[in-house]
């Protein structure tokens, strides 16, 4: 009996890079070698990791492969956390992927919902993102890896500088089943700053003809928030900031979230809130949150990446942010998400649809999004045990039964009534539910947050507490009653409205002591991004479309 | 932190109630009259009861004015005969009756849907505002929104003996798209607000002279410059003209061929440009006039 030979892989590793051969000094690439390299090291039926998040992109290394053809490279089963790039929708449309798992296409979305019409988008399934690394460690595990950092230094250490992003939770799965993990990088540098991946792990790099695309995605501008904005703000600081205590928190992105940050040190400062609510944050380097930082609210923050414009301010504020021995800002995909999955007392961010059993979903016939990160922290952690005033205050509300947690994590969803151009956010059935979506997805319908995990939802009109109702029915009639003039609003009964008024479960803006009549802009610590920049004593540079002096 | 209202934010009879003296303003012409533009409702085109400007009069610290407020949120505060009427009226009165008139201008200049009959009503206008500066009735033009002051609008605003302006506000005779239509986006790119903003705006004016107060974005910080200038007049005679055109002479000469907004701002002495353009409109005024 001969031993079955178990390290198979690492030979075949072995023989891809020697195949590379000349065309690398040491580990080192030049571009124009890149499309000849990528044929000889990525082989028909490779699981292959294209680093993308939203914000940074291997955006070289996407557009190298994108250059070659189907008989250079195909069969491949392609997994990443974002298709961004038009370089990946090439990939699709030349007929190179056999298969793709991956958590989000913002930006391509319109284009992923043409590629499913026409039946070239093969997908396994849309993941959120912690989900979709944990794959990578059991079966959608990386041949190679293709991602970008900021530096590397002459030996093949990275820097990854703001944005770490996912990096790590690319390479630790690839490097260590003896996969191929090739690095684009801005530049070859002597020293690094620091460095956030061994050179051990990297086995080639290039230094690409122009440095990664970074978005900031993250970056919105207080003159674009609305009065009504701002009265949504004021009604979710007084009926759920200050009702339950949250301490620890996610915000999304939006400019529902961005009103509350601006509200901390004005209207919050004026409620007597400061040191008893929103102390530590799991949230990107959100510049609206500049007036609350200086104002001595915020503790602590920790973030899944960077925003473009607060490398100094982050780097001034070391205290707050998590920052490396550098000096500079730190940022994890993976561990982010764990934390706002565990940690934090709240999640609250927007949504384009909510339907009437409170399920949310940013897909639409025409546009499919995915998830990112957002399920991940919009939901009920099963496996949470540790107690905080909040999570056991929604707890009592939601009345456990014997076999369930004492608590509840605060799962908010803000929407205003009406989208942009009349369409209505409330709706009886999601667009999500469209068949030809549901078949091109096996059977599930791409859902961002579940009606189940959902405490409160947030209108204009004023908030129902979800956790508190006790039936489907009751939830159906407390999300009508804040619906407003959608058609699900109008369907509401008014007996059934002042029924779960009077007991709570439905609040209007007075209930919770807010006046629509002060519900102003004015009220905002900053009105603009130069207001921002002022509050930041010269420490924030906003990007140039956001700069108007 | 808690502050007032932004001003450039405020509709027209909010920056009126703001300025005057509360409960003093008395409109002319109001809403329910219903002086409408017989022009946009040939065209099928919403019409508005004010035509897109309030005019009245109201008390400033007890002292009587004529105010007009123009409403941008209509047509961009574009003049049409209506609101070109109302405009020449007000400042008939003002003459008249020996009363300060203040105009808050928020327009790109006359309404193209009625353009003759808007040209014409600004050039009444300007001789009405010509009427009091001879009478020595002092005339102020507000300047402190985004739409800012443009075509005649602009004209009709350097017409005033004097402008007060925010860092908001914006004076020109030809608008950025315009420019960039005419001219080339290689020679003035619209989309680029930085530049708009250096070479149109609050403080730029402020520096050249164009404009004679720079105040905060705040009704309170507004009514107090105007309050400062309500006994002022400006003389109009020959010696007049003949020295403000040899000092646009110079300024044409020295900035005529510059193509960096940032010169003519290091030109007029502002040392440090990034702190000169986060200061507010009083602290850039502060430091200009150090400066100079």
């Amino acid at each position: 009996m001969t031993a079955a030979n178990l390290a198979l892989r690492r030979q075949n590793k072995a023989k891809r890079l020697q195949k590379v051969g000349r065309l690398a000094r040491g580990k080192f690439v030049s571009p124009d070698n890149v499309p000849q390299v990528l044929k000889r090291i990525i082989e028909p039926g490779d699981i292959l990791c294209l680093e993308g998040d939203n914000q940074k992109q291997a955006d070289f290394l996407a557009s190298q492969l994108a250059s070659l053809e189907r008989k250079d490279l195909r069969d491949i089963h392609l997994v990443m956390s974002c298709i961004t790039l038009p370089a990946h929708i090439q990939l699709f449309k030349k007929g190179m992927i056999r298969q793709v798992d991956f958590c989000y296409a913002g930006p391509q979305g319109t284009a992923v919902a043409d590629l499913v019409k026409a039946k070239k988008f093969p997908v396994g399934a849309i993941h959120t993102y912690n989900e979709l690394y944990a794959r990578y460690y059991i079966d959608l595990t990386p041949r190679v890896a293709l991602i970008a950092a900021a530096q590397a230094d002459r030996k093949g250490n990275l820097f990854l500088a703001a944005n770490t992003e996912e990096t790590p939770a690319i390479v630790e799965p690839t490097a260590f089943s003896d996969g191929i993990v090739f690095a684009q990088v801005n530049e070859i540098v002597d020293t690094l700053p620091r460095i956030d991946i061994p050179a051990d792990q990297v086995d080639l790099v290039v230094q690409a003809p122009y440095p990664m695309h970074l978005q900031a995605l993250f970056t919105r501008d207080p003159a674009a928030i609305t009065d009504v904005q701002v009265l949504m703000a004021m009604v979710a600081l007084r009926g759920i900031y200050e009702k339950y205590g949250v301490q620890s928190l996610n915000h999304g992105v939006g400019f529902n979230t961005a009103a509350i940050e601006l509200l901390l040190p004005t209207y919050g400062e004026r409620l007597g809130l400061k040191g008893k609510i929103c102390k530590y944050w799991m949230v990107n380097p959100l510049p609206t949150m500049i007036p609350a930082i200086e104002s001595g609210w915020v503790e602590s923050v920790f973030a899944v990446g960077g925003e473009v414009g607060m490398e100094r301010y982050t780097a001034a504020h070391s205290d707050v942010f998590f920052t490396g021995r550098d000096g500079s800002f730190h940022s994890n995909r993976a561990m982010g998400q764990l934390a706002g999955h565990y940690g934090i007392d709240m999640f609250i961010g927007a949504s384009l649809q909510v339907d009437i059993n409170g399920n949310s979903s940013t897909v639409s016939k025409n546009r499919i999004t995915g998830f990112g990160g957002a399920p991940n922290m919009g939901c009920q952690p099963a496996g949470r045990r540790h107690p905080t005033e909040a999570w056991l205050k929604v707890g009592a509300e939601a009345n456990p039964g014997p076999g369930s947690p004492p608590g509840r994590k605060l799962v908010v969803q803000m929407v205003e009534t009406f989208q942009a151009g009349r369409v209505p956010t409330f709706v009886e059935e999601l667009d999500a539910q469209d068949p030809s979506i549901r078949k091109a997805l096996h059977g599930v319908t791409p859902v961002m947050i579940y009606g189940d995990d959902v405490t409160h939802i947030v209108t204009e009109e004023g908030i129902a507490n979800l956790a508190a109702c006790r039936s489907i029915a009751e939830r159906q009639a407390a999300i009508r009653s804040v619906a407003g003039y959608t058609p699900v609003g109008l369907k509401r009964r008014k007996r059934d409205t002042e029924e779960l008024r009077r007991r709570g479960i439905v609040q209007f803006p007075e209930d919770v002591g807010v006046s629509p009549r002060e519900a102003s802009r004015s009220l905002l610590a900053a009105q603009d991004i130069k207001g921002l920049v002022r509050w930041s004593n010269g420490l924030y540079d906003p990007p140039p479309q956001f700069v108007d002096w | 932190m808690t502050r007032g209202p932004l001003f450039h934010e405020q509709t027209a009879r909010q920056r009126i109630a703001a300025l005057v003296d509360p409960g003093s303003f008395d409109e002319l012409l109001p809403p329910p009259e219903r002086i409408t533009s017989p022009y946009l409702a040939q065209l099928g085109i919403p019409v508005s009861f004010d035509d897109g400007v309030v005019i009245g009069h109201a008390k400033i610290g007890g002292r009587k004015v004529y105010l007009a407020a123009q409403v941008g949120q209509f047509v961009g505060g574009a003049v049409g005969e209506i609101h070109g009427a109302k405009l020449t009226g007000l400042f008939k009165a003002a003459a008249r009756d020996r009363t300060p008139c203040i105009v808050i201008v928020e327009s790109g200049g006359v309404r193209l849907h009625e353009g003759s009959a808007g040209e014409i009503a600004i050039a009444e206008t300007m001789r009405a505002i010509f009427e009091c500066r001879a009478k020595k009735v002092p005339t102020i033009a507000v300047i402190c929104s985004d739409i800012g002051a443009y075509g005649g609008m602009g004209i009709l605003s350097t017409c005033c003996d004097f402008r007060v302006m925010t860092e908001h506000g914006r004076l020109g005779i030809s608008g950025p798209i315009v420019i960039e239509k005419w001219m080339g986006k290689k020679a003035y790119d619209s989309s680029n607000r930085a530049l708009v903003w250096k070479t149109s705006g609050g403080k730029t004016k402020y520096l050249l002279g164009d404009a004679d107060s720079l105040v905060l974005d705040d009704a309170g910080a507004i009514r107090e410059a105007i309050s400062k200038l309500l006994g002022k007049s400006s003389a109009v005679s020959l010696k007049a003209v003949k020295a403000r055109q040899a000092e646009l002479a110079k300024r044409l000469k020295r900035f005529g061929q510059t193509e960096d907004a940032d010169a003519v701002w290091k030109g007029m002495g502002v040392r440090d440009i990034e702190a000169a353009s986060l200061a507010s409109g009083p602290e850039f005024a502060a430091m200009a006039k150090r400066e100079k």
